[in-house]
Formats: structure tokens, sequence, C-alpha cells
């Protein structure tokens, strides 16, 4: 083929397309409030696990008794919780485990979300119909009580699972990580189902488009099809759910552990953070206030950042 | 519709065979036992409480009798009562919250949600939408709290637990104000984004300005040829918020100590109490189907582009 692009006369400067992406964070850095998101995510993400690089090493479970209840001042920043500990370390440490629970239990939602969705939409027909069927079902499913019978019921596997490696006279343990690995599993098992509706319904208008036809005609095999032509092609919407998926797990998280079924004592995560606050309101309201507040602020701007990055990658669908 | 109702009802049987298969052996399967913080008990005691609820025939078997005979099974932690007794009492007490929480929401999510879509982008809209996303942001476990701090801690106007006054036989006693509100309160912000989208989404239709050339008063294109339309994402969402209310109800109950069905729940689910949490599991899973079900009759009733399939 020869280079039919024409050469720029001196007089007109040649208008430069935008890629879709530089398009969006044009559109996103317009966006004062999920700008404004993403930066206090950057922030608090920065704070949480940097931070106890600058604290000393129990700084989240050293008790000072003396110090029980004393309120915001001078000494202690954010106050002491009932046992004297100190409130800034344990909400440091809190938005560690909450940010991570969050974090990972996304990524296991996302992989089965567009494993699922990806062959469901691919193959069509039959398959697509009962794997959504199944989805339809799951989805009518009282699932929080589920999570709820989970957390309670396999509490005590760690322990026997320990247990069976003594015997064998191994010294690997599992207990101290059960309760956070239970988390990861439990609540990406939920939180995958709308995923894979999303990828399915992109997987099945990018099946039509010719170059897939190109793809298949061209005889390469399924999984390649699958995963280096197809998914790079709905990483657009993926990206926003995901955004949107993180705060609807950190919520999970927090009620989880806010009926004592989540993240285990004396380790905090917010939901644990915000029980005992509630417990204690009436002596004690900046351990209710402080981390209910920062809660609720992180999860604003995660949808600050869900809903700009869904208009700014998706001008058509924007809300108004 | 027969058709369509006749038939999802059919498929629920296998699905709630499936959850009551899950739940059962998820309890059995994991350790521990329902008496197990019993110190005292001998072995011969254990053999005998065994015995008496069935616990040492083979699994299949107690299967079998836990799922054809669940509502008249007795509950391990209080005997003498029925898994059907212990429901039929404590839940009309969730069913009532759910209700006033799901009223307060509906009529608070619909009217923010219709007044922002008036004004789309000006200050009427902008103050009940950002309303919405603090209550979406803010959960229940944050809100009710700190209510409870406020109005009934510093204000002294409601009290902060209990259900129904003393006599727990009326029907509004204004202990049920803050924990309704706290329930519906995310409800609310939710539907009236949902509303508010719908409706702005109708509002550019051409009949709506049809309507309005025909001289057809401003309330009347609301109500009569709006509303329907607009609430189209509203209807489609409340199946999934009936789930949501069972759940968030778990966390309203234990925040305000009402003896609603919620807290139960997880009671018996700690105590391993075997047959009240298969008992409570099947029947959410019941209402919750059912619901769905009456939800999408709905949604086809009034979208005219919907069919029964």
């Amino acid at each position: 083929m020869t280079d039919t692009t024409p050469k720029p006369s001196p007089i007109y400067t040649v208008e430069k397309g935008e890629s879709l992406w530089v398009g969006a964070w044009h559109r996103l850095r317009k966006n004062k409030m999920a700008l404004a998101g993403g930066v206090f995510i950057l922030l608090l993400a920065g704070l949480s696990f940097m931070g106890p690089f600058f604290l000393e090493g129990d700084y989240y479970t050293n008790t000072v008794l003396e110090d029980k209840l004393t309120a915001p001042g001078a000494e202690y920043t954010l106050g002491t919780d009932h046992l004297g500990r100190d409130q800034l370390g344990r909400i440091i440490k809190g938005g560690q485990i909450s940010l991570l629970v969050g974090l990972v239990a996304t990524f296991v939602s996302l992989t089965i979300g567009i494993g699922y969705g990806t062959i469901s939409g691919y193959f069509g027909g039959k398959i697509d119909s009962v794997m959504m069927r199944l989805v339809d079902i799951l989805y009518s499913l009282p699932f929080v009580i589920f999570v709820i019978l989970l957390m309670v019921f396999a509490k005590d596997l760690g322990d026997s699972i320990d247990e069976w490696f003594r015997e064998r006279g191994s010294e690997f343990s599992i207990s101290g990580q059960w309760n956070m690995l239970l988390l990861f599993v439990a609540i990406g098992a939920v939180e995958w189902l709308t995923m894979a509706r999303i990828v399915r319904g992109q997987v099945m208008s990018l099946r039509r488009q010719e170059f897939i036809e190109a793809c298949i005609s061209l005889g390469l095999p399924t999984h390649r099809i699958l995963f280096r032509h197809m998914v790079p092609n709905i990483l657009g919407p993926v990206i926003v759910y995901t955004t949107l998926t993180i705060p609807a797990v950190m919520l999970l998280e927090a009620f989880l552990s806010f009926l004592g079924l989540g993240v285990q004592p004396p380790t905090p995560s917010w939901g644990l953070l915000i029980k005992d606050g509630a417990d204690r309101m009436r002596e004690a309201w900046w351990m209710l206030v402080f981390p209910g507040a920062l809660f609720a602020i992180t999860l604003f701007s995660f949808n600050f950042v869900g809903d700009g990055l869904r208009d700014a990658l998706d001008p058509k669908t924007s809300k108004d | 519709m027969l058709k369509f109702i006749l038939r999802r009802v059919l498929e629920t049987i296998p699905v709630l065979l499936c959850v009551a298969a899950m739940t059962f052996f998820m309890c059995r399967l994991a350790p521990g036992g329902p008496f197990d913080e019993d110190k005292q008990v001998t072995a011969e005691v254990r053999e005998l409480l065994n015995k008496q609820f069935n616990l040492d025939q083979p699994l299949h078997k107690q299967f079998i009798q836990y799922i054809t005979h669940l509502p008249t099974l007795q509950s391990f932690k209080y005997p003498n009562r029925t898994v059907g007794e212990i429901i039929s009492q404590k839940f009309p007490v969730s069913a009532k919250l759910g209700f006033f929480a799901m009223c307060i929401a509906l009529g608070l999510g619909i009217l923010f949600g219709v007044i922002a879509s008036l004004r789309p982008n000006t200050y009427i809209d902008y103050i009940p939408s950002s309303l919405a996303m603090i209550g979406i942001c803010l959960p229940t476990f944050v809100m009710g709290p700190l209510l409870m701090l406020v109005f009934s801690l510093k204000l002294g106007w409601f009290p902060a637990t209990g259900w129904g006054g003393f006599s727990g036989e009326q029907f509004f006693a204004n202990d049920m104000v803050l924990p309704s509100v706290t329930l519906g309160f995310f409800y609310a912000a939710y539907i009236s984004r949902l509303t508010r989208g719908g409706m702005l989404d109708i509002l550019t239709q051409d009949y709506i300005r049809t309507a309005k050339a025909k001289g057809a008063s401003g309330l009347r294109v609301i109500l009569k040829h709006s509303l329907r339309g607009g609430l189209l994402p509203v209807i489609s969402f409340m199946g999934p918020a009936v789930a949501g209310l069972i759940a968030g109800s778990f966390v309203i109950e234990t925040i305000f100590a009402i003896p609603g069905l919620g807290q139960d729940f997880v009671k018996s689910a700690f105590n391993r109490d075997y047959t009240l949490v298969l008992g409570v599991v099947m029947f959410y899973a019941t209402l919750i189907i059912l619901l769905n079900l009456i939800v999408d009759i709905l949604q086809v009733t009034l979208n005219p582009k919907l069919k029964f399939d």
C-alpha cells in the first residue's frame, strides 16, 4: 500500500485525533469532584501504607490504660480508645486493612466476572442462556446471608488446617491470615455477578465486529482471540465498574466487621473501629466520628472517581 | 402471564433445594457443634442430646428430615420452641421496620428525585442530588449511631433503643422513628438518584412536549405522563433493594436493640443452632425470590416495551 496521507500544507495545521484514553483524561481533568476524590484516595493510600514506617512497631496495639478514652488533644491527635490505644494509629492500620480487602476482593471478583462474562458472551447461544440464567438465579439469592454463614462456620477451619499440617510435621500456619483469606474469597465470590453481566454485554457487541471475524477466519485459537483481542477492548467499562466495586466491597467488609464477623481484633479495620465507637459513643464521640467520617469520605471519593471515569470514558451515557 | 408465573415458581423449587443443601452442609461440615459451649455436659448427656436432636443419624437422613419438617423442628438454643414459632413471632417486627423504611425511602426518594429532575443543573437539582450522594456513602452502621448520638443522647427527642414502647403492642411509637429513618435513608438516596435519571430521560421525550402543547398542567404532566416511565429504574431496583433491606435490618436491629428476626439469625449462626439457621435462611430466600417475582411482574405491567417471555 502506498502512503495516502496528504502532506500538511504550510497554511493549515493538521488536526490530530485524540485516542480514547487521551480524550478521556482531558474530560476527567475537567471533573473537579472526580479529581479531588482521586487525590484523596492517593493521599489515604499513602498515609495508610507509608505512615507505619514513621510509627513504632506496635502503634495500633500499644495499650496505655491510664490514658484510656482521652479526648483528642495535643498528646493524642485523634484521642484514644477504651483500652488507651492511639486512635490515629488504629485508623491508619484500619485503613490498610480496609483498602487491602477492598483491592484484593475486587480483584477476585474482577477475575471471575471477566472470565465468566467473556466466555458467556463469546460463545452465545445455549451456553450463554444457561450461564446467564444462573447469574439471574444467583442475583435473587440472599447472598449476604451466605457470606455471614461462611464467615461464621469457616472461622475455625483455619485452626483445623494448621492442625492437619502439624500432624504431618510441617510448620506451615494459616490461621493468622485465615480470616482475611476468607474475607477475600467470600466477598469476591459475591460481587462478580454484575461484572459478568457488563463484560458479557460488551463481548456480545464486539463479537459481531469485523476485526474479530478476521481473527476467526485467520484461524487464531479461541483463547488468543478472547484474551488478546477481546479483553483489551472491554477495559473501559471494566475499569469504571471496578472503581465502583471497590467501595461496595469495602462496605461489605465493614458490615461484616461491624457484626463481628470480619477482621478479628486486635487488628482493626474501619468497620471494627466504627463498631467500637458505636458501643462507646456516650463517653467518647471521637471513637465513632473520626473513623465513620473517614470511611464515608473514602466511599464518597471512590464513587466520584467511578462516576467521573464513566462520564469520561463513555461521553454518550453520561448521566445528564 | 400465568404461564410466566408458573414457570418462575417451578424454577424456584430446585433453587430453594440448592439453597437448603448449601446451608445445611456448610453448617454441618464446619467444625464445632451446638453443645460445644456447655462445658459441663458429660459424654452420656451429650449422646442423649445428640439422640434427641437426631444428630446421631447419617447426614443425608438428617437433611431429608430437616427439609421435610423444617417449621416444626425444635430450636437447639431455645428448646420447646419450634423454628416456625420463632420466625412467626420475630418476623413481624422486622417486616414492620422494613415497611416503614421502604415508605420513607419511596416517599422521600421519589419526591426529591422528581424535584431534582425538573430543573437539572441548578441549585434545585444540586441540593437534593448532593444529599442523595451523602445518603449513599454514609453506611447504615455509621448513620445509625450518629443519629442516635444527636437525636436521642444530645437532644433527647427519641428513645435510643427499643421497639414499640413498653408494651411492644402499639402500631407506631416514637422509638420506631430513628431505626426506620436510618434504614430508609440509604434507599431514599438511591431511589432519588434513579428517579432523577429516569425522569430526565422521559422529560425530553416528544410525547411530553405534546402533552404540554395540549395544555396539560405541569403537575398533570408529571403525575400522569412522566412518572410511569420515569419510575421504571426504581421498580427494577426494588428487587435488590428488598434483599438489601433484610441485610440492613441485621445491623439496625443490633444498633437499636430491636427484637427482630435479623438479630436472631446472626445469633443462631454463632450458636450453631442448625435448625433455626436453616429455617431463617429458607424463609428469607423464599421471601426474596417471591418479591423478585412480584417486581418482575410489575415491571412488565408498567413498561409496554417488555413482554413476559
